[in-house]
C-alpha cells in the first residue's frame, strides 16, 4: 500500500496554486482580481499560476465584460475540480495516516512498558473531543 | 506532530478558510429577501402613529435607497463571484411578481381600514413583511 503523499498532485500542491484551486473550488467562476485579493498576489504571479494550471487543463480562463469593463474569470473544470479532491483526499490521508502512527506508537510503548497485557488507562485519542467540558 | 502531517493540516485549513470567504462574497439572494421583509416589518407601522404626508416621503427616500443597494449588492458581488447556488433558489421574478401583487393587496385593505381599526398598518406589516423573511430564512436554511 503508497503512503497518501504518493497521491498528492505535484501541480496543485504548491501553496500559490493550491490556495488559488481552493478558492476556485467553492465557486462557478471567480473574477480575476477577487483571486488576486483572497490569495494575496501579484497579478502577474497569478497570471503565471493561472497558465500553469490551464495548460494542464486544471482550470479555464475566460475574458468578457462586466459593462464596459474588461473581466477575466477563472473556473475550475472537471479535471481540476476531480484533481482537487483527490488532492484534498490524500491531505486527509496524511493527517489521518500520522495520527493512526501516533497512536500505534502510543499502544506499543505501552505493550513494552506493560508486557503482562494487564489493562493500561486509556489515553486521549491525539485527534479525539477534549475533555476540557467534563469533570476531572 | 511530523511536519507532513503539519503542512497537509495547514493546507485543509487554508482550503477551508478560501471556502468560507468566498461562498460568504457570493451574491446571496436570501440576504435581499430578509433585508426587505425587514423594511417592511419597520417601515409600514409609523403609519399608525405619524402623518402620512410626512412618513410616505421617507418611505420612498429608504425605499430608492434600498433598491439601489440591492442593485450595488448583486453587481458588485456577482461581478467577483459566480455561483449557481447561491442565486437558483428561488425563480425570483416569480417571487417578486406575486409578492408585488400580495404587497399592494395588503397596502390597499390597510388603506381601507386604517380610520377604523387604530393598528391597521402594523398589521399590514406583518402580513407583508413576514412572507418575505420566512422565504429568507427558508432559502438561508437551503444555503447552509
Amino acid at each position: 500500500v503508497s503512503h497518501p503523499r504518493a497521491h498528492l498532485d505535484e501541480l496543485i500542491h504548491q501553496p500559490i496554486r493550491f490556495s488559488i484551486v481552493a478558492a476556485l473550488a467553492s465557486a462557478d467562476e471567480l473574477e480575476f482580481r477577487y483571486v488576486r485579493e483572497l490569495v494575496s498576489i501579484s497579478d502577474s504571479t497569478l497570471s503565471r499560476a493561472g497558465s500553469q494550471l490551464e495548460q494542464v487543463g486544471y482550470i479555464q480562463i475566460r475574458k468578457g465584460h462586466v459593462g464596459k469593463r474588461p473581466r477575466t474569470w477563472l473556473s475550475l473544470t472537471e479535471q481540476g475540480r476531480a484533481a482537487f479532491h483527490r488532492h484534498c483526499d490524500a491531505l486527509r490521508d496524511i493527517v489521518g495516516e500520522s495520527v493512526r502512527s501516533e497512536h500505534e506508537a502510543v499502544e506499543s510503548a505501552d505493550a513494552r512498558t506493560n508486557p503482562e497485557g494487564r489493562p493500561t488507562p486509556r489515553r486521549p485519542h491525539p485527534n479525539g473531543p477534549t475533555l476540557a467540558g467534563s469533570k476531572q | 506532530m511530523d511536519s507532513a502531517r503539519e503542512e497537509a493540516q495547514e493546507a485543509l485549513a487554508t482550503a477551508a478558510a478560501n471556502r468560507r470567504t468566498v461562498v460568504q462574497r457570493a451574491p446571496w439572494e436570501y440576504r435581499v429577501y430578509l433585508a426587505w421583509g425587514l423594511f417592511v416589518l419597520l417601515m409600514l407601522p409609523p403609519f399608525d402613529f405619524v402623518d402620512h404626508n410626512l412618513w410616505g416621503p421617507v418611505i420612498l427616500v429608504v425605499a430608492a435607497c434600498g433598491m439601489a443597494a440591492t442593485a450595488h449588492y448583486f453587481r458588485q458581488r456577482g461581478g467577483q463571484v459566480r455561483l449557481q447556488r447561491a442565486l437558483k433558489e428561488s425563480r425570483w421574478r416569480w417571487v417578486w411578481s406575486l409578492y408585488g401583487v400580495w404587497y399592494l393587496g395588503v397596502v390597499s385593505a390597510a388603506r381601507l381600514v386604517e380610520s377604523s381599526h387604530s393598528l391597521a398598518w402594523s398589521v399590514a406589516a406583518l402580513a407583508a413583511g413576514l412572507p418575505l423573511i420566512a422565504i429568507g430564512a427558508a432559502q438561508a436554511v437551503g444555503a447552509k
